[in-house]
This record gives C-alpha cells, sequence and structure tokens, in this order.
C-alpha cells in the first residue's frame, strides 16, 4: 500500500521542466528519502503532491486522492513543514498552541508537553527568543501533536546543531515506530537522512534516477575492485554495470545487482557503498559513462 | 462530534476568524491611536479654522494597508504555520476570513473617527456648518480592498493593466478632493473644508461607485485566489 | 541484546544485525531459549524502521536461529543444530577467504601463512591449556 504515488509527473515554470517524469511511490511506514541536489525539483514535486501546484502532464494520488481537491479532513492526515515557516516572534508558545490546536479534532496535548520538555520549553516562553533549534523543534512538536499520518518535511534538519538534528531525526523514527506514521523527507544533507530513511529516491534534473529500499540498495549494490587484466566484457556478462573505471592500478566497477554467487573464479576485493557514495554513482552516471565509452 | 461536522464550512469560517483575532487583536486596539492622531495632523488648532476632515481618514487608511499586509503577507508566502496552506483549511475560507475580519477592522477604526469628529477633536466637527462626507468614509474599506487584491494575485501583465486603473482612480479622487484646498481657501463665510459646495448626492455617488468597485476587486480576487498556484524553482 | 549499527559503513543495516546476533549465538552470550526483544521493542530501540527489523528476523528465522512462538514472543532456538555448525563454517570461510586474497596481494608466500595460521593456533591453545 501506498500512501503518495505520482506518475509520469511533469510541471513545467516558463519554458523550465522543474520536475519532468517523476515516478514515486511512498509505502505506508517508510521514512522515504527524496534526495537530491539543491534545484533539482524536490520542493516543486512537494508543492504537487500538496496540491499547490497544478502538474502539467501525469498524476498525483495521496491517500488515494487528488491532492487538488483535498478535503480538510484529508489535509489535517497530512503535517507539513518546510525550512522557512515560523510563526510571530511576540507570541508565547502557549498562545501558539492554543491557535494550532483550534485547527485540529484530534489533538495529542500529552505527546506535545511531553516532547516540549525534553527541550526544556514552557507555555509563557516567547517564540522569537528560543534559539535555532528549539525553535525548530517547536514546529516539529506542533505539528506531531496534529497526530498526521504522512510528514512532509522538507529540508529540516537544515542549519541545525548536531546534537539537536540527532534528537529530530530519533522523533521521526520514533513516530514511525510508534504511530505507523509515514515519512517524506527532501533533503540534500544524506549523512544526515542514512541514519533514518529506508526509502530513498534519488532526483536528479526533475526526475528519479534511482527508487528503492535502502537496505535493497545497499546488498545489491556494490562496488567490484578488480585487477586491471580483467576484461570489462566479463564482468559485463555477469552483472548491470552502473560505471566503470580504472584507479591506480585497479578496475573498479559498480554493478547495479550483485550476487556473492556471480562472483565464483571472480579474484575481486567487494566494497560496500553508504547512501553518498550510492547517490554519487547514480547522480554522475550519465557522466561517467560518456567517459567510458 | 464526526469529521465531515468538525471541517464543516462555518466552522472552519469561525476558527479561522477567531485565528485572525487572536493573533491582530492588540493591533487593532491600539490601531484607534491611529485615527485619533489623524485629527491633530495636517493643521494647527486654534490657529486655523480650515480643518481637512479628509486627514483622519487617509491615516486610517494607511494603517489598514499595514495591517492587511501584516495578516496576509505570510499567508501569500506560506511563511507562517498558521497560513492555510499548513492548516486543514480551504484556501478560499481562509481568505473570506480575512475579509471579514479586515472589513470589520475598517468598519470598527472608520466609526472611530466618526467618534472623534462628533467629540469634535482638534477641531473637527458636525457643526452647524459642516457636514458629513459619505465619500470619505468609503476610503479606508476600498484601501483594505486594493490591499489584499495586491497581495493575492500573481503580479503579471494582466494583474498590472487592471491595477494601473483603480490605482490611478483612487489618485484622481485623492487630488481632486485635495484641490478643494487650494482652490478655496478659507474665507470668512466658509471655514471649512471641503465647503459644502459639493452637492451631498455627487458625494452620494461616489461612495457607492467606490463601494462598488471594492466589492468588485474582492471579488475578482476570491475567484482568481481559489485558481491561483503557488511555488516555483528553488 | 547489546547491538550496534554503522550507519554510514554501506553495509545493510539488516546484514549487520544479522551477523552480530548470528555472533552473539555462537559464541553463547545468547543462550538457546533466551528470549529476545519482539521487533517493536528492537526497532525503538535502534532507531531504526520495524520493517527493518521485521526483515531481520524473518532472516534469522528461515535461519532457524531464532523461533516465534504466538503470543509468547522471540526466543534463541533451542538446542545447537547442524545449521550453527553449517553457519560457523560459512562465517569463517568467509574470514579465511579475505585472509589469502590479502596475503597473495601482499605477495606473502602461502607456505608462509600456513606458518603463521599454525603458530596462531599452537598460542591460543597454549593460552587455554594454562587457564
Amino acid at each position: 500500500m501506498n500512501v503518495i504515488e505520482t506518475r509520469d509527473l511533469v510541471r513545467y515554470f516558463g519554458a523550465v521542466r522543474a520536475v519532468s517524469g517523476m515516478d514515486l511511490a511512498v509505502p505506508t511506514g517508510s521514512i522515504f528519502g527524496l534526495l537530491g541536489e539543491n534545484g533539482c525539483g524536490k520542493t516543486t514535486t512537494i508543492n504537487l503532491i500538496m496540491g499547490a501546484l497544478v502538474p502539467h502532464e501525469g498524476t498525483v494520488r495521496v491517500f488515494d486522492e487528488d491532492p487538488l481537491s483535498f478535503t480538510p479532513a484529508t489535509r489535517a492526515r497530512i503535517g507539513y513543514l518546510a525550512d522557512e515557516m515560523a510563526l510571530p516572534g511576540w507570541m508565547t508558545l502557549g498562545e501558539a498552541i492554543g491557535v494550532q490546536s483550534s485547527f485540529f479534532e484530534q489533538w495529542d496535548n500529552d505527546a506535545l508537553w511531553r516532547l516540549l520538555k525534553r527541550f526544556d520549553l514552557h507555555a509563557d516562553q516567547v517564540f522569537g527568543q528560543l534559539s535555532k533549534g528549539q525553535k525548530r523543534w517547536f514546529l516539529i512538536v506542533l505539528i506531531v501533536a496534529q497526530q498526521p499520518d504522512l510528514l512532509i518535511l522538507d529540508e529540516p534538519s537544515g542549519g541545525l546543531d548536531v546534537s539537536v538534528r540527532r534528537q529530530f531525526l530519533d522523533l521521526l523514527v520514533d513516530l514511525v515506530n510508534d504511530r505507523d506514521m509515514t515519512v517524506l523527507m527532501a533533503s540534500h544533507i544524506l549523512s544526515d537522512v542514512e541514519r533514518v530513511v529506508d526509502h530513498v529516491a534519488f532526483v536528479k534534473a526533475g526526475k528519479t534516477v534511482c527508487q528503492s529500499g535502502l537496505e535493497d540498495l545497499k546488498t545489491r549494490v556494490k562496488r567490484l575492485c578488480l585487477p586491471t587484466g580483467t576484461h570489462r566484457h566479463e564482468i559485463e556478462k555477469r552483472f548491470t554495470v552502473l560505471s566503470m573505471r580504472e584507479q591506480s592500478g585497479t578496475l573498479l566497477a559498480t554493478v547495479a545487482d550483485f550476487e556473492p554467487e556471480s562472483l565464483s573464479g571472480l579474484e575481486c576485493r567487494v566494497e560496500h557503498l553508504n547512501l553518498e557514495e550510492l547517490f554519487l554513482v547514480y547522480n554522475t552516471r550519465r557522466t561517467e559513462e560518456g567517459v567510458v565509452s | 462530534m464526526n469529521a465531515p461536522d468538525f471541517y464543516s464550512p462555518s466552522r472552519q469560517f469561525r476558527r479561522a476568524l477567531t485565528r485572525d483575532w487572536r493573533l491582530h487583536s492588540i493591533e487593532l486596539l491600539c490601531g484607534i491611536l491611529y485615527p485619533v492622531i489623524g485629527f491633530y495632523v495636517g493643521h494647527r488648532v486654534g490657529q486655523s479654522q480650515v480643518y481637512p476632515v479628509i486627514v483622519p481618514f487617509l491615516v486610517t487608511a494607511a494603517f489598514l494597508f499595514y495591517l492587511t499586509r501584516r495578516l496576509c503577507l505570510p499567508e501569500v508566502k506560506r511563511s507562517s504555520v498558521f497560513c492555510y496552506f499548513n492548516l486543514p483549511q480551504d484556501r478560499l475560507m481562509a481568505l473570506d476570513a480575512h475579509v471579514a475580519f479586515l472589513g470589520m477592522a475598517s468598519l470598527w477604526l472608520t466609526v472611530w473617527v466618526l467618534a472623534g469628529s462628533l467629540l469634535k477633536l482638534g477641531g473637527a466637527g458636525f457643526t452647524a456648518c459642516y457636514r458629513w462626507h459619505p465619500d470619505f468614509v468609503m476610503v479606508p474599506f476600498f484601501t483594505t480592498a486594493l490591499t489584499i487584491r495586491h497581495l493575492y494575485l500573481k503580479h503579471g501583465m494582466a494583474f498590472w493593466r487592471d491595477s494601473v486603473l483603480w490605482y490611478l482612480l483612487l489618485m484622481t479622487w485623492l487630488v481632486w478632493r485635495f484641490y478643494g484646498i487650494i482652490e478655496q481657501p478659507s474665507r470668512s463665510v466658509n471655514n471649512y473644508w471641503p465647503d459644502r459646495s459639493l452637492s451631498l448626492t455627487t458625494e452620494w455617488a461616489t461612495a457607492a461607485i467606490m463601494a462598488a468597485v471594492a466589492v468588485w476587486l474582492v471579488h475578482t480576487t476570491r475567484i482568481q485566489w481559489r485558481q491561483r498556484q503557488i511555488g516555483g524553482i528553488r | 541484546m547489546y547491538l550496534t549499527i554503522e550507519h554510514n559503513s554501506g553495509v545493510p543495516v539488516s546484514a549487520q544485525i544479522v551477523a552480530q546476533v548470528k555472533y552473539l549465538v555462537i559464541s553463547g552470550q545468547l543462550e538457546p531459549g533466551e528470549r529476545i526483544p519482539s521487533v517493536r521493542a528492537l526497532a525503538r530501540e535502534l532507531k531504526v524502521n520495524p520493517t527493518t527489523v521485521a526483515r531481520i528476523y524473518r532472516q534469522l528465522e528461515a535461519e532457524e536461529i531464532i523461533c516465534t512462538q504466538a503470543g509468547r514472543g522471540t526466543f534463541i532456538t533451542q538446542g545447537r543444530s547442524s545449521l550453527t555448525l553449517a553457519e560457523k563454517r560459512r562465517q569463517i570461510v568467509a574470514r579465511v577467504r579475505e585472509l589469502v586474497v590479502e596475503s597473495g596481494r601482499i605477495n606473502l608466500d602461502y607456505t608462509e601463512l600456513r606458518k603463521l595460521v599454525e603458530m596462531e593456533i599452537a598460542r591460543i591453545e597454549q593460552k587455554e591449556s594454562r587457564s
């Protein structure tokens, strides 16, 4: 069951194809990382998913509904937090909670205060005087208290200290564990995301170049370090090769369908790739191919 | 309490209006100062009998411009947590609540200007030789409507083409009314400005046109806002 | 059950945990019949997605290292099965292979390697007999 599904999504801004043929499937209960460099179309995709933009081609389904005609009841199931969101600086946290809670039918005050205590936040504090980390924490807690089924976060941990970031990401995992929440998270800081995401989509020029479960991806995609004498077509016969290059006397082949069994008779060392390396493999693939051929 | 009930249009509207009140009630209360101060701006009490009664209305309109901006800009830019985009709320409903709130704010402040005139603040007052000008009363409302339109619509070619018309209309009206000051300096026969030479009928007609245009501006804004798309390349 | 995860290592989290659990069982730190945390509890403790933990448990169950008894919980399988021995062999073979490849890379003679292994075994045997 997928919470979000997009198919062949296309969105222009003038002549620019900001999103060009995006296919996403975000499974229920996953923490899904929408990963890509700045300006690759992540935010536009999120805007399309939230129904703020009309797609020029393709379809979006969220909770099996068209975002353009979300009812408020469906909208209440989605929590949304973007980087630049804030509250009026003069407001006390208590007032802000009062306003926000009035909009939601289900509101979890216990969880709210339990989470606010972690950062020593009280009702009579003024929002404008909080630290950056406290502000972000307050906002995410405000959204968690809505008890959403789907959380959409646009660059959620940008500009935060390590400890705040860690707590923030741990909170996401706890939410998925305790409440079966689904999280869609757009980010370009991969080391952060690697701790928590279990599904990833690498976005390049408005398109997903790879979409998979992270565990699956890490199991499948490996880098083989072979002696230079190895015939390239020998490797291509056994595996789907993503990239191949020679470096200081070693032939490095990154393959997309690694199986230990297919190695038999091949003298090589197998290297694991972390999220950052995986991203680079897919993101720079085209140019590398150009060099090889 | 079931879901459709909680999100019924009337309850959504009430919630949005309450939100506006909670966020901006202080500004409304402190805002009374502006029309009151307006009575003492632009003339010296006791020195001249000529009293530009238009000034408190203009000050009020300026304050409403500021208030409308503060209320609507975070919503259009989606920079506040409390904007429609982050809440389970119909976006048209959110706009309607703002319009209602700002309409009431305009009324509230205009009432203070009228009350100030009754109290003869700064020398103004409904005396025998001074009378009430309906088109002045419309200025705060008209400004609010124009500001709402300016904030909510996309600033494309069509927008500016229409806007130029409305801004010119407002400016023409202002010049026309201020012209009276230059043309008719205080005379012993008539110490008040604007004088009574402009018929009340003309003023009522002007007011009616302004009201109609204001309503029409808000109406077209609503239609376009419902269809407007947000976001760009980042 | 103390487990650690290296998130940025590139090795799938499930592979890391499966290997660690197997090691704990082989080294006797997890006794047969011992109860281990539920999927949710472990997911919460390790801060990983429950679907990942569920996948790990499925794999361990398929290899008969753990078994789930409905309503009672998850336990380490009773009785050291031959599977454990096979698994021991498999884990060691993987390490030995690395060792041999590495020796070849630094041009170490295989007789030399054999000698080194013999020496190491002798050293440990000596240590064990003394204690």
